[in-house]
């Protein structure tokens, strides 16, 4: 397994890999010659070739980076970000980092194959199992090599002559860079260089080089081998290129050398012209106050002739360049010319009329009709005919635009509604299928999409419907715009050519709505290329692609009687929306934002159908949730709709066959896991399900595992997933989530990839964009907290309770540990009484946020260690519990808070086994992240306040393993500047950093972190206050959005009973608070029982 | 420049035929104290020249008989109006520097900024002509071997068809030699190569020491951003990891495709080649174009 890396050294691409195995072996980190872990050439490309990552002809070679050690004794490198993430390692401490030399070993491929083989690597790593990871630097790579694939296939491309150092002149192509928006797109790319990238030893560290090295050989390289494929070169064959510097230059572009062929004077003239000439497009709009604008007016209405011969006119006018505003028309400038102005007014004026002159010449070189307003003495504007008219809209206008011209033309220009257009018109009732509207059993999942609907096509121009004969007659005209109905109608041959055919192929019929709404879409559609401009339906079908767009308005429902909560408007449309779709027997995906209310607005739904069902019986629904939140779930059940009955399948005792089809038939409720499901798929594929409910459905992921086809094989009428992740954004998971809702609505997964994934992600094509936005639109309902026009009434603080269910490794040791000490205590008295209880506290807590907090597999490592996993405790000596942790009681919350966090604190890299890191071991962190996953996901930062410094590590550590994100940690022991530092990183928002795990008695005060949105509190201080603060470092002045507030607490454990007793603000609670831990040493035993054993819910273990 | 000599005047057989308007030779100084750029070349042709025809050939050169005069690379052609009907065509040929040659001069010349800070002053520095010498040039700077054989420096042909230097080669090199004494930078025409592409070509070899290479393409602003990216060991934490902007790269909408953009805000190539390169370029840009969209929809292949 090796994580992979890239440098462009000495106009080569470098190829690396750090070795994890030996990285994770512990092979010495000291600073050494070479990299302690770096994959040798053979080693790494025997890897490459079992992924059939192609790397023809690379060399082995070596390259001298610079990278981050950790200073000490002894120096050792550190591992690159990815590879610390594998192995699970946190360094906390930078001030120690240096950058230091170091040799490694790499695979060297040459300029013309870097982009080549970069791209087939990509696609190889991809595909491959495992064998060989991207580092994080690898995406920059793949994001630069598509920018001259882009590049290329956009012909954004110049030829030019390069002189070298020896003297000798070579032709090259590459990306042309100097338009503004293609420079800003460099300079993102420059900016977002990860630093290793430049960090070749011996070079300056300046990017451009690198970046530039990079494009041309990648561009020159694409370009030239399909020039010397199409075999350009016999074009010049003839041609002497001492005598023709243009042929001279093609010597040098296409063939499959570059070496110009001309003697040394005319390859230098060559040079100085071709300068000259491509100097011409960097006549960069911001170097000029004052650019032409052409402004296109169209015949007015009443002219006699709105034909072919109509009158067009073109205006010229002087534009700021900055602001795009008209700073004087010519006309006006050359009518005040006449005559009265004087001293600095005329030569302004004259200065004025120079510039307009300047530029009109400028933009002739581009549209040569200017030339004949040229011979004019005060050109002012130029006459076209409809013609010409429509030759400089449709092909001079976007050339001019990209000279940095302004260029106005008539709004209706490019409009779909200006040209010829296909309508889908799709006839529904406005009733429901009878089949839907019954919501009986029987139907089948997806019975919506595939229910018939009436079509037919229309062909439109502008506002009015053509016929055949219409159409034929247009044809025959050959304008390529005419007036109709006062609207001008941009009459494509190509268009009426592909309208006729339609209209004869398609008279129309019935088709499914699947297939309908993919057409509608342009997807799956005829082949004719003509423009689809949507669907127009009535009845049902229109209420289904117009009528969910989620907003407060959309309201087909009330909340049903017999929920007991208040639904807030956002969340009655919501209801209405998942209702609507469950009558027409179709899927859908709620994504709200988190903090939203999925859960609630599912629960009504499921009232709600019990409400309307006329006291028929509806099917049971089967929910499944990650294990985390399955108490939460019920708990919420519980409260908002406790008439519904809840099976959960659970537990080791959980029914099965016969038994939990009847538990499942006698339930509106199924209650389940993820891993439940897998394992019990054949029973639950054997009962009828009204509806399957996903929760946090970003887990059925692509490719499909296990999981995910045991899920899509259970049967249902209807699905449901809900998920809080910006779904449209990550295609993969948006198309597995469909797939599950609506199967097979957007096509095979590779034919998305084609359609949709490749030309969003890597073309970055807007339009492919807005069509897969369109298409989804009906199953897809994501509202945004900040968006306040769907959610107008949210409070700038919410506070819930995540009540998180623990794991089975976390059940047995709580209990054990339960045990133990009721023993201990039952025979301790006095001090030693307390001490045991204390710890057994301490334990308890650690239990509940993770085994390997309570395991003490956390174990720091000090820098002298110097190996890779040390003195880090073995995964396995889990029963052993041995604990080392110091409990001295205290009196005082701050002092109990010190001695808490100091408890595990040594500086150094932390190491884990990989064990130690599996979320799943505590519901907790499992919770956690797939919470935090959302988090980022959305661009919503949080902060996650632990009493312990030891869990912030391990916090910090499964971040950067399961999200790949950097978290900032802040504790006791970080030095105030470094603080300062971590403040600022966190406020500055540009989302890098979205996750700040801060200790609670470090950060609970005094800080100002309003650039987070959500607050977790990941272990519980008994002290209101002490959290309320904590809270307040992102709810204070400054803040402005809604601040969501989720404290976790461990169902069935001493945390929850706390929690309520809080809560109830009982008698007991005075006490808890403001006391430390000190009050429960007075407890009886039989109180400590009471209060410490596990309530089984049912939900624990099983898993 | 070009004059015609005027032929409605009266002829008088022993003085030669009046031309108006030509260049006549009137510095003050006489041919005394000429820069040391210019005086070889007069010093030498008088010297070269019989005492009749040199004598001749100054009152030719004060009377304004040389009618035209071009300067070109490496050639000068001149008409001087003698007693015939029409003017003597003359012309000198300087010994040019080889390709070769001018390329290791410029290079010593790109060497000290000082000689191209002169040049653009139009000023002749004396280390030129040392430098030349070092550099063991076929030519001196200063041609000074005038006559009619071949190996001369320059070599003269005049249709008057005398012994040369002959008196009309006399006369225009007076006037040569006084044009050099405010353009002394067209010595460098005489050796070949007009100044003004000296001047460019040591700049050329001056950005190509200083960047090792120099190329036809502008750089976009990006390139020289400094502000871009911080110091390597300001990065150590996050050095990894692409920066936040990729993002905002990758939310930017490609560029709508216009077809032959580039190649049609070009325009016609001002380059002088015969072979219709815009024209061929336009069918490379639609090769090209199909390439790229192969490679985009993921065929890479390079054939290699």
């Amino acid at each position: 397994m090796f994580v992979l890396h890239a440098n462009w050294a000495g106009s080569a691409l470098h190829l690396w890999g750090e070795s994890v195995d030996a990285a994770r072996s512990g092979k010495s980190a000291t600073r050494a010659t070479t990299h302690p872990w770096g994959a040798t050439p053979t080693e790494l490309a025997k890897a490459l070739d079992a992924v059939k990552a192609d790397l023809g002809s690379g060399t082995p070679d070596t390259i001298r980076l610079l990278l981050p050690h950790l200073a000490g004794a002894q120096t050792q490198v550190l591992p690159s970000s990815k590879l610390a993430a594998l192995l699970g390692r946190v360094h906390d401490d930078v001030q120690s980092l240096t950058l230091e030399p170091c040799a490694v070993p790499s695979i060297r491929v040459a300029a013309p194959h870097a982009l080549d083989r970069l791209l087939k690597l990509r696609d190889a790593i991809a595909a491959s199992s495992g064998m060989i990871i991207s580092g994080h630097d690898l995406e920059w790579w793949y994001a630069l090599a598509d920018f001259s694939v882009n590049a290329v296939a956009d012909q954004r491309v110049v030829p030019t002559v390069i002189q070298e150092q020896s003297g000798s002149f070579r032709g090259q192509w590459r990306p042309w860079l100097n338009d503004s928006d293609t420079n800003e797109s460099v300079s993102d790319l420059i900016a977002s260089m990860p630093a290793v990238v430049r960090a070749i030893d011996g070079a300056d560290g300046q990017p451009w080089p690198i970046v530039d090295g990079f494009l041309a050989a990648a561009t020159d390289s694409l370009v030239r081998e399909s020039l010397v494929a199409e075999t350009y070169e016999e074009s010049i064959e003839e041609c002497d290129p001492t005598a023709d510097p243009h042929v001279a230059w093609l010597s040098g572009l296409v063939r499959s050398t570059d070496a110009i062929r001309a003697g040394r004077g005319g390859a230098f003239d060559l040079l100085r012209s071709a300068r000259g000439w491509l100097g011409l497009l960097d006549d960069a709009r911001e170097s000029r106050a004052l650019s032409l604008g052409l402004r296109l007016e169209e015949p007015t209405l009443d002219a006699a002739d709105a034909g072919i011969d109509a009158t067009w006119r073109v205006h010229f006018s002087l534009v700021d360049s900055e602001t795009n505003e008209t700073v004087i028309d010519a006309s006006a400038l050359f009518s005040r010319g006449n005559g009265r102005r004087r001293g600095a007014a005329q030569a302004r004026d004259e200065e004025l009329s120079g510039t307009l002159l300047q530029e009109l010449a400028r933009a002739s070189r581009i549209w040569t009709e200017l030339d004949e307003a040229l011979e004019e003495e005060s050109p002012t504007g130029i006459d076209l005919d409809t013609r010409r008219a429509y030759q400089f809209m449709r092909e001079i206008r976007p050339v001019l635009l990209e000279a940095g011209f302004v260029v106005e033309i008539p709004t209706w220009w490019g409009e779909s509604t200006s040209r010829i257009n296909a309508h889908l018109l799709i006839d529904s009732p406005d009733e429901l299928p009878p089949m839907m509207s019954q919501g009986g059993r029987g139907a089948a999942l997806g019975s919506g999409l595939q229910s018939l609907v009436g079509y037919r096509w229309q062909v439109t121009l502008g506002s009015q419907i053509v016929s055949v004969d219409m159409l034929e007659r247009l044809a025959a005209n050959k304008a390529p715009l005419v007036r109709i109905g006062g609207q001008w109608i941009d009459l494509r041959p190509e268009d009426i050519d592909s309208a006729l055919r339609f209209l004869r192929g398609h008279p129309g019929g019935t088709m499914t709505l699947i297939e309908a709404l993919r057409m509608a879409n342009g997807i799956d559609g005829p082949p004719e290329a003509l423009p689809v401009a949507g669907i127009q339906a009535t009845g049902w079908v229109r209420q289904l692609i117009s009528g969910t767009d989620g907003s407060e308005s959309f309201r087909l429902t009330e909340a049903p009687a017999a929920f007991k909560g208040t639904l807030r408007p956002y969340q009655l449309s919501g209801l209405s929306w998942l209702a609507f779709l469950d009558r027409l027997g179709l899927g859908g995906c709620l994504a709200d934002d988190m903090g939203l209310g999925k859960t609630i607005q599912l629960i009504a739904l499921l009232q709600h159908e019990r409400a309307v069902s006329g006291g028929q019986s509806v099917g049971p629904t089967l929910l499944v949730t990650p294990m985390s939140v399955m108490g939460n779930w019920r708990r919420e059940l519980q409260r908002f709709s406790p008439e519904l009955r809840v099976h959960i399948q659970h537990g080791l005792d959980r029914p099965a066959g016969e038994r939990l089809r009847s538990a499942a038939e006698s339930a509106d409720v199924v209650l389940t896991t993820y891993a439940i499901t897998v394992r019990d798929k054949d029973d639950l594929q054997e009962i009828p399900w009204r509806r399957v409910v996903l929760d946090e459905a970003q887990y059925i992921k692509n490719p499909p595992t296990k999981q995910t086809a045991a899920i899509r094989a259970i049967q249902s009428q209807s699905r449901i997933a809900l998920t809080g992740t910006p779904v449209e954004n990550r295609l993969a998971e948006l198309w597995s989530i469909l797939e599950f809702c609506c199967p097979g609505y957007l096509g095979s997964q590779p034919d998305f990839r084609r359609r949709f994934a490749v030309p969003i992600e890597r073309n970055r094509d807007p339009k492919s964009g807005e069509r897969l936005r369109h298409l989804v639109r009906p199953f897809v309902l994501r509202r945004l907290k900040t968006d306040r026009t769907v959610i107008s009434d949210l409070p700038p603080l919410v506070e819930a309770r995540q009540h998180i269910t623990l794991s089975e490794e976390q059940t047995r040791l709580y209990e054990q540990v339960v045990k133990t000490m009721l023993q201990q205590v039952d025979q301790a008295e006095g001090i030693r009484r307390r001490g045991l209880i204390l710890s057994a506290l301490v334990k308890l807590k650690q239990i509940c946020n993770h085994p390997a907090h309570f395991l003490g597999e956390a174990a720091p490592i000090a820098p002298k260690a110097g190996t890779g996993t040390g003195t880090a405790a073995k995964p396995g000596k889990k029963k052993s519990g041995k604990q080392d942790v110091a409990t001295t009681p205290e009196s005082t919350t701050d002092e109990t808070l010190d001695a808490i966090e100091a408890q595990d604190d040594r500086a150094g890299p932390i190491v884990l086994p990989p064990d130690a890191l599996l979320p799943a071991r505590s519901g907790k962190t499992q919770r956690l992240m797939e919470m935090l996953e959302e988090v980022v996901a959305a661009g919503d930062s949080a902060l996650v306040f632990t009493q312990y410094r030891a869990m912030g590590h391990l916090l910090v550590a499964m971040i950067r393993q399961v999200l790949d994100v950097d978290a900032l940690f802040l504790h006791g022991g970080t030095p105030q500047g470094r603080r300062d530092e971590l403040v600022e990183r966190f406020q500055r928002g540009d989302g890098s950093t979205p996750i700040f795990v801060l200790s609670l008695k470090a950060g609970g005060v005094g800080l100002n972190l309003t650039a987070a949105n959500h607050v977790i509190h990941f272990d519980r201080w008994w002290n209101p206050a002490v959290e309320n603060q904590a809270t307040d470092r992102a709810f204070r002045i400054g803040q402005t959005r809604t601040v969501n507030v989720h404290k976790y607490v461990c169902t069935g454990t001493l945390e929850e009973r706390i929690d309520q007793m809080i809560e109830q603000k009982t008698e007991l609670a005075a006490n808890i608070i403001g006391a430390g831990d000190a009050w429960l040493t007075e407890l009886s035993t039989g109180q400590l029982k009471d209060l410490l054993s596990l309530r089984r819910t049912g939900m624990e273990g099983g898993e | 420049m070009t004059q015609l000599p005027d032929q409605s005047r009266q002829r008088q057989p022993e003085n030669p035929r009046r031309v108006i308007g030509g260049f006549r030779f009137k510095r003050k100084g006489g041919i005394e104290n000429f820069p040391w750029y210019a005086d070889p070349l007069l010093r030498s042709i008088l010297t070269a020249a019989t005492p009749e025809a040199a004598e001749e050939g100054n009152r030719y050169a004060a009377a304004g008989q040389t009618a035209t005069m071009i300067v070109s690379a490496g050639k000068v052609v001149a008409g001087v109006q003698g007693r015939a009907s029409r003017p003597y065509q003359l012309e000198f040929h300087f010994r040019p520097w080889t390709p070769e040659e001018w390329e290791s001069l410029i290079t010593a010349l790109s060497a000290e900024a000082l000689y191209s800070a002169r040049f653009l002053v139009d000023e002749m520095p004396p280390g030129v002509a040392t430098l030349v010498q070092s550099l063991s040039l076929g030519a001196p700077l200063v041609p000074s071997k005038p006559g009619g054989k071949t190996a001369s420096d320059p070599r003269i042909t005049c249709t008057c068809g005398g012994q040369q230097p002959c008196k009309h080669a006399v006369a225009a090199m007076h006037i040569l030699v006084e044009r050099l004494e405010t353009e002394p930078l067209l010595l460098f025409t005489l050796r070949g190569m007009p100044p003004k592409q000296v001047i460019e070509r040591i700049q050329e070899r001056r950005t190509l020491s200083a960047r090792g290479e120099s190329h036809a393409h502008p750089l976009p602003t990006a390139a020289s951003d400094h502000s871009l990216t911080p110091p390597l060991t300001s990065q150590m934490e996050d050095f990894w990891r692409p920066g936040r902007r990729l993002h905002d790269y990758a939310a930017r909408p490609a560029h709508a495709h216009v077809p032959h953009a580039l190649l049609r805000r070009l325009g016609a190539s001002p380059i002088g080649g015969k072979f219709p390169l815009v024209g061929l370029l336009a069918s490379i840009y639609d090769s090209v174009r199909a390439r790229g969209l192969r490679a985009r929809d993921g065929d890479p292949t390079n054939g290699t």
